[in-house]
């Protein structure tokens, strides 16, 4: 489904992201580890579009992101690691925008958001202005707005910072489910035991360059993430 | 910590001098010297405005002996500028920094923070109301024999009168926090009372500058006014002439009104800040999505959520809006006089009436060249703009729905104000049609026109709203280059008129502003959508 192969991106003369390949299946949860700058982010923006990138291809089933930008973002929904979102909007009017941009019909938009604000405790909030909102209140929204066109792809960049518990819980049995009905999911994180538990393959990157992918067992065998991760990146290093 | 503070403070107000927006680090000192350069000498070819308007004063009040007067009289006007400019900087500046959380998190006394945004509030004040002092003593100077006192005691009364619009514009900025916590419509009751106090310093402003003539005439009475009502700008013109005991007065006065404020604003300080960055929660009602609308229509709508939103847009960018009107209702009150005027004016240059009805388009382009809502649009999406870089959205969708929004904002009032001038003034139908179909390229214009530069110059970091507002080089730019070319165009066709017909001119004049917007599309088109969907 998303297909990174040889991605290069330069910041003046330093590589932040180098000759990175990454083949992302349907079905797959795929993880995103590293330190921080290592070129997660960098990496994750370059998928959406938002980073022109030096070299290499990234297509999304197929379609390239830097030949088809439009027809790429319709297929993925991306949710940063701090979601600024419009503190002018209530945040009904915010769902009720991104909604209108996907063209999604009145009554299917109501269904959703519906279910999702139901599911996140959002529902008496969506009528309060998002500037009132908490961080985790804004990274419900930004989730509840990610899956309301029902992407092919969902990015995220650290996406269980600020969640309380039982948020982090939902999020994860939805991005399971969004897996199971044929979805990928490719997300950034530090919380390696999150990795372990919900990925199905892990990349490891560190200086811009992928130091390890593959399924969970290729990666870290019958040792912890946290081990393998230290061992690498100090490997690197040395 | 507070010298560390204030420097943050002025650096916000000051940046444009010293960072480049493009790469976000400091320009190299060439650069510096050369934008301080061009501010200085921008401040100065306005303050001889100011110069020639002390000169005039100067020759009634100075010759006649009370020297005292004429400071007074110019200080009031100085005070009016500086409360002006600066009041609908001071409650955002106080009260609403996106670095609130962030600054009140640190073990930072809430009282060092506000001396800190005082510093900057101080800064503008002294910026406007010198705008107006310093060429009246330098006028005052050129006018009477200069001595010590009456040398140094203008100059250090420039602070004191800074100090004295600070007070002012603080206390109105502290109402206006204080209101704004316990209404709803923030934004719209900002802007009602911004506009009232604007209302009120024009009506100080043209008073005087209108009443020039009869002020000169009655002097005795002026002084005697002056001293009983405005006892405080007695002094001020006294202790300016040169007078120690005024002086020293005037300087107590202000320090002590400073204090007060000062004693007034740390007490309320933390409440209101805390307040006024959370908008109020509403009432908690389960509400229903909203019929599905077309996307560009959601884009023009969330621009029209954006703006009405943002009391400081509004207020900078869009006064044109509320001026058109006005500048309608007032031709239709005082019609009589300018068909008098319009008469008379046909009847000693009869070379020049063809080219009279040129002067429609000349007013209404001018109001319009103040609309700067585009100039800021890209810059205020700040660092929310992610989303629309994410979103399935053709980026010359985005520059459309914030040009739309600008131009019909613009186009509508003064469409309707030129009709009413043009109709007033007894311009031919076709003409008027002509008219009307120019002003409406030249808001269209300026609308691109401000896109152009402000995705030239963006800035997505800013910390205080009034910044992409009103502190951008994207704005100055916009309105100082719509007054000029609005004037180019306005005297081009003019001088044309009078070698061909009016038809002809405003032909021409629609040729003149329909190319530029050409290219601007283009480049819009082109590099502009290319800049937004990698802006970060």
């Amino acid at each position: 489904m998303l297909k990174i192969d040889h991605l290069t991106k330069l910041y003046g003369d330093k590589k932040a992201v180098d000759d990175l390949t990454l083949h992302i299946l349907p079905g797959e949860i795929y993880g995103f580890i590293g330190h921080n700058g290592a070129g997660k982010t960098t990496t994750l923006k370059s998928v959406v579009g938002i980073l022109p990138f030096d070299k290499g291809e990234i297509t999304i089933d197929g379609i390239s992101v830097k030949q088809n930008p439009l027809v790429c973002k319709k297929l993925l929904a991306y949710i940063p690691d701090n979601p600024d979102l419009y503190d002018y909007m209530t945040g009904m009017k915010y769902l009720n925008f991104i909604a209108d941009i996907f063209e999604i019909p009145t009554e299917l938009r109501k269904e959703r958001i519906e279910k999702y604000a139901a599911l996140f405790e959002l529902t008496g909030d969506l009528n309060s202005s998002i500037a009132s909102y908490s961080h985790g209140m804004k990274q419900k929204l930004a989730i509840i707005s990610a899956w309301l066109h029902a992407p092919r792809l969902i990015l995220m960049d650290e996406p269980f910072v600020g969640l309380d518990p039982k948020a982090s819980h939902t999020l994860k049995g939805m991005m399971k489910e969004h897996c199971e009905n044929g979805g990928a999911i490719f997300f950034s994180t530090h919380v390696l035991e999150v990795a372990e538990k919900l990925c199905d393959k892990i990349a490891i990157i560190k200086g811009g360059a992928l130091i390890k992918a593959g399924t969970m067992e290729e990666v870290k065998g019958d040792e912890s993430l946290e081990a393998v991760f230290l061992e690498l990146a100090e490997n690197m290093e040395a | 910590m507070l010298k560390t503070l204030i420097k943050k403070q002025l650096l916000e107000l000051f940046q444009n001098y010293v960072i480049d927006k493009k790469t976000g680090r400091a320009k190299d000192k060439k650069k510096i010297v050369l934008t301080i350069l061009l501010g200085i000498a921008l401040f100065f070819c306005l303050c001889i405005t100011f110069f020639s308007l002390g000169n005039t004063l100067g020759a009634a009040t100075l010759n006649r002996g009370v020297n005292w007067l004429y400071f007074a009289l110019m200080g009031l006007l100085s005070i009016a500028l500086g409360v002006f400019g600066s009041v609908f900087n001071t409650y955002a500046s106080l009260y609403l920094p996106k670095d609130n959380d962030t600054l009140l998190s640190l073990p930072i006394p809430p009282r060092t923070l506000l001396t800190a945004r005082l510093g900057g509030v101080y800064a503008t004040s002294l910026l406007y109301s010198g705008w107006i002092w310093l060429p009246a003593c330098v006028s005052y100077w050129v006018q009477v024999p200069m001595n010590p006192a009456n040398v140094l005691f203008p100059i250090l009364l420039t602070f004191v009168l800074a100090l004295f619009v600070t007070v002012l514009s603080c206390l109105l900025g502290w109402l206006v926090a204080l209101v704004a916590t316990r209404a709803r419509g923030k934004s719209f009751l900002t802007v009602a009372l911004s506009l009232l106090v604007m209302g009120a310093y024009y009506v100080v402003y043209f008073r005087i500058v209108n009443s020039l003539n009869e002020i000169l005439a009655n002097l005795d009475k002026i002084s005697s006014a002056v001293k009983t009502w405005l006892y405080y700008v007695y002094l001020l013109g006294s202790a300016a002439d040169g007078n120690l005991l005024t002086m020293l007065l005037i300087t107590a006065i202000t320090l002590a009104l400073a204090g007060v404020t000062f004693f007034i604003l740390t007490k309320t300080f933390l409440s209101l800040a805390q307040q006024n960055n959370v908008s109020a929660k509403k009432e908690v009602k389960a509400s229903e999505p909203q019929k599905q609308t077309p996307p560009k229509k959601a884009l023009l709508k969330r621009e029209f959520a954006h703006f009405t939103a943002t009391p400081t847009w509004m207020l900078n960018g869009g006064l044109g809006i509320l001026i058109l009107p006005l500048i309608a209702i007032y031709m239709v009150i005082k019609h009589e006089a300018m068909q008098e005027t319009l008469i008379k004016l046909t009847q000693q240059f009869p070379e020049y009436a063809p080219g009279f009805p040129i002067a429609v388009f000349a007013i209404v382009a001018m109001v319009v060249s103040l609309n700067t809502i585009s100039a800021a649009s890209v810059s205020l999406e700040g660092k929310s703009l992610w989303v629309m870089q994410t979103l399935p959205v053709n980026p010359w969708d985005i520059l459309q729905a914030k040009e739309q929004m600008s131009v019909l904002l613009n186009a509508i009032p003064a469409a309707l104000t030129a009709l009413v001038i043009g109709w007033l003034c007894g311009v031919e139908f076709s003409a008027l049609i002509l008219i009307l179909v120019t002003i409406y390229l030249y808001a269209t214009l300026i609308a691109d026109f401000g896109l152009f530069l402000n995705l030239r110059h963006p800035n997505l970091h800013w910390t205080n709203v009034m910044v992409p507002c009103k502190q951008s080089i994207a704005i100055g730019f916009s309105l100082l280059g719509g007054w000029l070319f609005c004037l180019l165009l306005s005297v081009g066709a003019f001088m044309l008129c009078n070698v061909t017909s009016l038809s002809v001119s405003l032909v021409a004049l629609i040729v003149a502003v329909e190319v530029p917007l050409y290219l601007i599309r283009i480049w819009l088109r082109k590099k502009g959508t290319a800049i937004l969907s990698t802006l970060s």
